[in-house]
């Protein structure tokens, strides 16, 4: 590059004209506005002319200068906004003050409640007060955020600053876990903090706390024992909010107290039940902080908050919820827990972004206890690998350690993937799966190799075959494969949920549920079988010691058995349990499974339903269709996904292609019914099983749930599992009606899939609705 | 009545207003010129347009559809439909599922393996459009759109390319975009 | 400037007077103009001199400003100098 002189330089100034020169903020400056117009009118009409690194799409999400959706300039503000002023009281009286500070306290709760449960924004609600914004407005010179107003008033300047410093804290912690990544700025919360420095300078915990204690005495010698509606509506105010600067204890302190969080539940029980009406001083909620404040959002209205204490009361609730992980005894409570306490309802978006931290710790450790890869051995022990082989094998040998440490690291990795995902709202926590598939799989294949290491030195256990030819039992990807396979099964019921799939995909769907389930069937067999012979092996040992003449040999094997005794016997049993539970859950989802597939074959049967997307239009493809849907498990190692004529094959396999007038049809129809019961009954029995031992704590010696810690949530699924052998039978019965009677018009009827009052959503009925004309 | 369907002129300015007006009416998401510049001008010939013959007195169109189509993840071409809108006078007589064909007709013959879109789970209509089209709801996405509903992400396959995950389809080809160095 | 073009006015930093009723001038980095003459600027701050003693601005990021609301687009000028310097040496170079 040339090095400019300034001779050229005065030359080249020389050449622009000097009349349309001016100087903005000591820089001089140019207009060029005609000749920019001059160049654009030189354009082709579709040129653009931009920075070439810069992408265009990024220009889909811009501001527009006098666009009222996409300018905020434009926002119109009153007098009372303009001029409003924090610094001076607002009511003419004593009392009309404190009504005044108890209003904006109260408004501001609220908001809290509209953030956080309602999914505003902060800036139409706790932004949109200018108390709020005249504390956290700071100077970037200023070190911290004082609490205080100057309108020489206590009320105000004390307590209410006090209130407005409090919450901000909250909301900081708040934004802290939003970079933790736990859950996502826009769909499960908003932190538009409008470029306000004053959040990452508040006071210390410790201090904020001080401060609202201060307030609440002072509040409390004011009005000595003379407490009105206001002022006690105040201190119960500044109480809870207290209790919300305490909250980020979960994580800082890693606390499970709950003392602050019952305390929440009370005020927002008391306000609820003792709501004030009263307004607020005219402008000090405003949008004016759009206008005039950082702000790279189109404008939006103020929240109007609604009588929303009762969501604190959901918030401590649901925090009270995950803190009970604290007291997790084995890796399948764990796995329990996670899997039930988001499960049927989403849980408030404080709690699921709590849950991973408070669950694994900054150093890696699950509830403080155990390091991720001794958390993977656990569920690994608590499943196929007690009195395994292999444990000792691994104990000995560095080799093999070595071999085996890094796979049981990737599956560590996945572990606390499946343990974040749990808490994610609930479409993400769906396509959370999506990926996650691909994890275990891989991890599967690896462990499979290293296993196959051990069964060439001949040192596995195996268990025998239906056919009596012996298999591996391979305990660390049995696991794997068991932790991918209910995911998979989840992965696809979950559709259902999220109405993700057409009436014409139920059979599709359900089938492979059904094909997912008899091979982790398989599987849980193996392991099951594995565990039981073990135990016999014990009990053998007993007799063999009975046998035996006194001895050292008999002292020797009495000394193991005793080992053995204590230190496998009770973990095996517990594992096979666990395994009669997971067998009762596998069979229940492979019951209905069936049993939805054969009610699809009827409906095909009497041509109200296809498994191919209706051939409406020319686009319409439906082996690409069906071979979309399963994208997600083409790829999948084991089990492999049957192809699109094996799906075909089935349904044609089920449906019956006589006449439907023929007294062959009804036969066939009555065959299938029959069937379709024992398919019930078959899941009854089940979900009955799994109920009864969750209802006695998993102490009756059949099943082991795990659920201990997450009761309620558990049986609230299992009996909505119920409730849809119910539902779904009920179905079943008014469609055999229907053929029966010929009250189905083929032009007039269509399948829906229909969610019933107290069933699984994962298990919605085909239902035959008549179309309106 | 006869709609004619031409595909965009990207010279024509007050086509270009009328279609920002068709759309900016329907839509309650806030759009800026700079939207309309994106589709348009990188992929006018993904615009389609219908005009009423019989109205002499206009020639503006009374719809509009408008796509865009690009590599994903260097494993696939991918058809996008970004907006779609008709006058509310000419509703309910197959203009918009006219528009949709034509663009998928135009986005097949540059070799698209798929077509995808977003639309509301509320919006049945546009769920019934383009289901009946052989459009898929492959996810859910939570809270997607400004005024705070869910969402729907719907997939037309058109090759078998639409469905491999596109991680299988890159190392299947040995080519990945993001390794060539621009 | 007749020897410059858009190219070399894209990527520089524009302050761009538009339609409002006060005085506002709207700073920022042009990332892209179409023919119509609509900018997309970024980065932008919007400065209002009301106020000589406390200038109010606030940053909006990325600001499409339609043609018709623009009143005045200015540049700095020793840049726009510097500009045309670089093109008319490249140019006597050429020659």
């Amino acid at each position: 590059m040339a090095p400019i002189d300034n001779e050229s330089l005065h030359k080249s100034l020389d050449n622009l004209s000097l009349n349309n020169e001016s100087t903005f903020n000591n820089v001089k400056l140019v207009d060029i506005t005609t000749q920019l117009d001059h160049f654009c009118s030189k354009l082709e009409p579709k040129a653009i002319v931009k920075e070439p690194l810069f992408d265009l799409f990024q220009g889909t999400h811009s501001l527009e200068i006098n666009n009222p959706k996409l300018d905020s300039y434009l926002i119109p503000l009153t007098k009372e906004e303009i001029e409003f002023d924090c610094d001076v009281k607002h009511g003419a009286t004593p009392e009309e003050d404190l009504k005044y500070v108890a209003s904006i306290s109260d408004r501001l709760l609220r908001y809290v409640v509209s953030w956080l449960n309602e999914y505003q924004s902060l800036p139409t609600t706790l932004l949109s007060c200018r108390y709020m914004e005249r504390l956290l407005n700071i100077k970037p010179s200023q070190q911290q955020v004082y609490i205080s107003y100057e309108t020489g008033d206590p009320l105000y300047d004390k307590a209410l600053a006090s209130l407005v410093i409090g919450v901000s804290y909250f909301a900081t912690f708040i934004k802290g876990l939003l970079f933790k990544r736990v859950i996502y700025e826009e769909e499960d919360l908003n932190f538009n903090f409008m470029g306000i420095q004053g959040f990452d300078k508040l006071p210390e915990q410790e201090d904020v706390l001080h401060a609202l204690t201060e307030s609440i005495e002072y509040i409390f010698k004011l009005y000595g024992n003379n407490l009105n509606d206001y002022s006690t509506h105040l201190i119960n105010i500044l109480k809870a909010v207290r209790c919300l600067v305490k909250i980020e204890n979960v994580i800082t302190k890693y606390s499970n107290e709950t003392d602050y969080l019952d305390k929440l539940i009370q005020i927002a029980t008391y306000l609820d039940g003792n709501e004030l009406k009263f307004d607020v001083p005219m402008g000090s909620f405003s949008m004016s902080i759009q206008k005039s404040f950082s702000n790279q959002f189109p404008p939006k209205q103020v929240v109007t908050p609604g009588k929303n204490y009762l969501g604190l009361t959901t918030m401590a609730q649901d925090i009270k919820l995950i803190l009970r992980v604290a007291e997790i005894d084995t890796a399948v409570e764990a796995l329990q827990f996670a899997s039930f306490f988001n499960k049927l309802k989403q849980r408030h978006v404080l709690a699921r972004a709590l849950f991973p931290l408070f669950l694994v710790r900054e150093n890696g450790e699950v509830i403080g206890k155990f390091s991720l890869e001794d958390f993977v051995f656990s569920h690994c022990m608590e499943f196929s690998l007690m009195s395994a082989k292999i444990v000792n094998e691994i104990n000995a040998s560095d080799e093999l350690n070595n071999l085996l440490s890094p796979r049981l690291q990737e599956c560590a990795n996945v572990l606390y993937e499946f343990y974040q995902n749990t808490s994610q709202n609930t479409a993400r926590y769906r396509q959370g799966y999506n990926r996650q598939l691909l994890l275990w799989d891989s991890a599967q294949a690896q462990l499979e190799t290293v296993e196959m290491t051990l069964i060439s030195n001949k040192v596995h256990d195996v268990v025998k075959n239906n056919d009596g030819s012996e298999i591996p039992l391979m305990p660390y990807a049995s696991w794997v494969f068991t932790m991918k396979v209910i995911a998979m099964i989840e992965f696809v019921l979950k559709g259902f949920d999220l109405e993700v799939y057409k009436p014409f995909e139920t059979f599709d769907m359900y089938y492979y549920t059904y094909h997912l389930s008899h091979q982790l069937q398989a599987c849980l067999d193996k392991v099951h079988q594995f565990i039981v012979k073990k135990i016999d092996s014990i009990h053998s040992m007993n007799k063999k010691i009975k046998k035996l003449k006194a001895g050292e040999k008999k002292e020797k094997l009495k000394l193991t058995y005793t080992t053995i005794m204590e230190e496998e016997t009770p973990q095996l049993q517990t594992n096979k349990q666990y395994l009669n539970y997971l067998l009762l859950q596998c069979n229940m989802n492979k019951s209905l499974s069936l049993f939805q597939v054969l009610q699809f074959a009827i409906l095909k049967s009497v041509k109200l339903i296809d498994n191919k997307a209706p051939l409406s239009s020319k686009f319409v493809k439906p082996e690409l269709i069906h071979n979309l849907r399963f994208k997600t498990f083409s790829s999948i190692g084991v089990p492999e996904l049957p192809d699109y004529k094996s799906f075909q094959e089935t349904l044609e396999g089920f449906v019956i292609h006589e006449d439907v007038n023929s007294p062959s049809f009804v036969a066939q129809l009555e065959r299938i019914k029959t069937y379709m019961i024992v398919q019930i009954n078959e899941a009854t029995k089940c979900i009955k099983t799994i109920i009864r031992a969750i209802e006695a704590n998993d102490k009756n010696g059949e099943v082991f749930t795990g659920t201990r810690l997450i009761k309620d949530d558990a049986l609230h699924y299992y009996n909505k599992y119920l409730g849809s052998t119910l539902t779904l039978q009920a179905n079943l019965e008014k469609l055999i009606e229907r053929i029966k009677n010929k009250s189905i018009k083929n032009d007039e009827s269509t399948v829906i899939l229909e969610f019933q009052p107290d069933s699984s959503t994962y298990f919605p009925t085909l239902t035959v609705v008549d179309q309106q004309k | 009545m006869s709609i004619i369907y031409k595909p965009l002129d990207i010279n024509n300015l007050s086509h270009f207003n009328k279609i920002k007006e068709l759309i900016d009416i329907d839509l309650s998401e806030p759009y800026s010129i700079w939207v309309y510049r994106y589709f348009l001008n990188q992929w006018p010939e993904l615009v389609f347009l219908a005009f009423d013959s019989d109205n002499t007195s206009t020639d503006l169109p009374i719809g509009c559809i408008i796509a865009k189509s690009e590599s994903h993840r260097g494993a696939r071409l991918r058809g996008y439909i970004g907006m779609l809108a008709v006058d509310s006078s000419y509703r309910k007589r197959g203009i918009a599922k006219r528009l949709v064909e034509i663009a998928i007709e135009k986005m097949v013959e540059d070799g698209c393996d798929e077509i995808m879109l977003e639309t509301e789970v509320e919006n049945k209509i546009a769920l019934r459009l383009y289901e009946g089209m052989g459009f898929l709801r492959v996810k859910r996405m939570y809270r997607y759109y400004l005024n705070e509903g869910d969402a729907f992400k719907l997939i037309l396959p058109l090759t078998k390319r639409a469905c491999i995950r596109s991680t299988f389809l890159v190392n299947e080809q040995g080519v990945n975009d993001s390794n060539i160095v621009i | 400037m007749e020897e410059l073009s858009l190219e070399d006015i894209v990527g520089n930093t524009l302050y761009v007077t538009v339609t409002y009723d006060e005085d506002i001038v709207l700073v920022g980095k042009l990332e892209a103009i179409d023919a119509q003459g609509n900018l997309l600027i970024n980065f932008v701050k919007e400065q209002s001199n009301k106020n000589q003693k406390s200038p109010h601005q606030r940053m909006l990021g990325l600001v499409s400003i339609p043609r018709d609301t623009i009143v005045s687009i200015r540049m700095e000028k020793d840049v726009l100098a510097k500009k045309q310097v670089l093109k008319q040496d490249l140019l006597s170079k050429v020659i």
